[in-house]
């Protein structure tokens, strides 16, 4: 007989989708949190359930308060990949664990879900009574419990092909649900001000997470358009900063981008997106700037940098340049109050960029930023470097066929140092 | 524009380094707007200002001194310059504020290389 190891273990169920961002943004919110990512599953591929060691239920709960990626967490009491293999891990978890939620002063409630297949009410009832073994002496309680335990029942993830019996089968205490409403209340459709590129707002929570913001930080957007990833790391307690080349864009002038409206209106700008949230607090300023040529005191002021720099396809990439540059034909851009607009090469931006967070970013700050790939020719080598910047994590989003962008963490472990 | 972002910012005009700091600040127009005070935030920001006119920098234990950061805090996050402009002390490049906006755009000649 295995001796089931439960000290604090927990059940991670999480939302299938975004799938390559999850383990990166468990790992980083854990290191925020004190906690280390400590696992005995090798490998968690597509699937909703992770089971981890975490130290403390405080930590657990810190965790949940900033994830989109995980539903819930569960204090897992046993597990197996049948029933009886689940009410022998439950009959090992040590007793004195159980008691505290489980005694005559308490009142609880059983739950089942199930992964892939429908259960009818019997069937549910039957699992639900199988565990009568356990001492539990509360009183049920099915609208306000004190504690809600759960059953979760994994019939793998093919639609096209549901076993007869369950691949998994867990048993846990409910802790806390996560962060995923946040998707829907900051929702970009409900926003005052968008723009051709706004990023959705699960994925600019993500982004936040994959950058460990954390209250009292400065975060800094050098590409920052209408503002929609300032939200998510304001929306964390951080202050924010933001820069554009595009004069209108940080103006909030000019024509808007919601269908059926022409121009933008007065309440269309980066600190109406904020105040919208209330979140006016946390906005420091937006500048008018160039990306390549910034305009910072030297030294050590941003404790993340997290940006959707211009891919080229929807928003052009831009750069100041000089008067001989100018290809014939091309206009000045009176908008924009810029002298010359150049075509800016990709990848000069980028290592731009790099050189520009490892000047800037405090030591153990983020760099966190979407990279466009061509994928068909896209190998790791392409993805840049810098001797003061260590790559953390590289994840994929399919855009169309040949093309995905990565997002791409980055952290500052190394001190900057001029060439002379 | 906030103050605290005033001391931050650098002119980037070609050849002028760290020449560019501080910029010469004309205020036009200026709003004062209430923000909530954060004692901690504002704690944080003291040792990343540049203090050019207080040669000793802030006396010990001012993380503490709720006086000394209620008045930091008014005058870094609370004072809002609308319009005006910022000027390289070195150069006398001119940079516009409109909006409470900044623009620091120059063309490549002008330019740090």
């Amino acid at each position: 007989m295995a001796l089931s190891c439960s000290l604090n273990r927990y059940l991670l169920l999480m939302a299938q989708e975004h799938l390559e961002f999850r383990l990166p943004e468990i790992k980083s919110l854990l290191s925020l949190f004190g906690g280390q990512f400590i696992s005995s599953q090798e490998t968690y591929g597509k699937s909703p359930f992770w089971i981890l060691s975490i130290p403390s239920e405080d930590i657990a709960r810190n965790l949940m308060k900033r994830t989109v990626c995980a539903k819930s967490i569960f204090e897992l009491w046993g597990h197996g990949k049948s029933p009886e293999e689940l009410y022998n891990s439950l009959k090992n978890y040590p007793v004195e664990k159980m008691v505290p939620f489980l005694h005559s002063d308490s009142t609880y409630k059983i739950k089942i879900h199930t992964f892939n297949k429908t259960l009818t009410q019997e069937e549910k009832v039957k699992r639900i009574d199988a565990l009568a073994f356990l001492p539990f002496e509360g009183k049920v309680n099915l609208k306000k419990p004190q504690h809600i335990f759960s059953i979760l029942e994994d019939y793998g993830l093919d639609p096209n092909c549901i076993p007869e019996n369950p691949h998994n089968i867990y048993f846990g205490r409910w802790i806390a649900d996560g962060q995923r409403e946040l998707i829907e209340s900051y929702s970009v459709k409900k926003r005052h001000f968008i723009g051709n590129t706004s990023m959705d707002a699960g994925l600019s929570f993500i982004m936040a997470n994959h950058g460990k913001v954390k209250e009292n930080d400065i975060v800094f957007d050098p590409f920052v358009g209408t503002g929609g990833l300032l939200i998510a790391s304001a929306h964390f307690g951080a202050y924010v900063y933001g820069t554009d080349i595009d004069y209108n864009t940080v103006h909030g002038l000019g024509k808007a981008s919601r269908k059926n409206q022409k121009w933008r209106g007065p309440d269309e700008n980066i600190r109406a997106n904020l105040r919208q949230y209330g979140l006016e607090k946390y906005y420091l300023d937006v500048l008018v700037s160039d990306a390549s040529k910034p305009s910072w005191r030297k030294g050590t002021y941003f404790d993340a940098i997290i940006t959707d720099p211009p891919y080229g396809i929807r928003e052009s990439t831009r750069r100041t340049g000089s008067q001989k540059e100018i290809p014939k034909g091309m206009e000045k851009c009176p908008e924009s109050h810029v002298p010359v607009s150049l075509s800016y090469h990709l990848s000069d931006m980028f290592f731009d960029l790099l050189n520009f967070a490892a000047e800037t970013l405090v030591l153990g700050g983020r760099l966190v930023y979407w990279l466009p790939v061509y994928t068909p020719e896209y190998t790791e080598e392409m993805v840049p470097w810098h001797p003061c910047l260590k790559l953390i994590s590289n994840c994929e989003q399919k855009l169309s066929s040949h093309t995905s962008r990565r997002l791409i963490t980055m952290e500052k472990v190394k001190k900057f140092e001029a060439l002379k | 524009m906030k103050l605290l972002t005033h001391n931050l910012l650098s002119s980037h005009v070609r050849g002028v380094g760290p020449r560019g700091f501080p910029l010469r600040l004309q205020a036009t127009e200026v709003r004062i707007s209430p923000v909530e005070f954060n004692p901690d935030f504002v704690a944080r920001m003291i040792p990343k200002l540049h203090l050019v006119e207080v040669p000793k920098g802030p006396i010990e234990g001012y993380e503490h001194d709720e006086k000394f950061l209620r008045q930091m805090h008014h005058v870094l996050l609370e004072v809002d310059v609308l319009e005006g402009t910022l000027q390289c002390p070195e150069s006398g490049r001119l940079f516009p504020i409109s909006r409470g906006i900044p623009n620091m755009l120059l063309s490549d000649e002008e330019t740090e290389t």
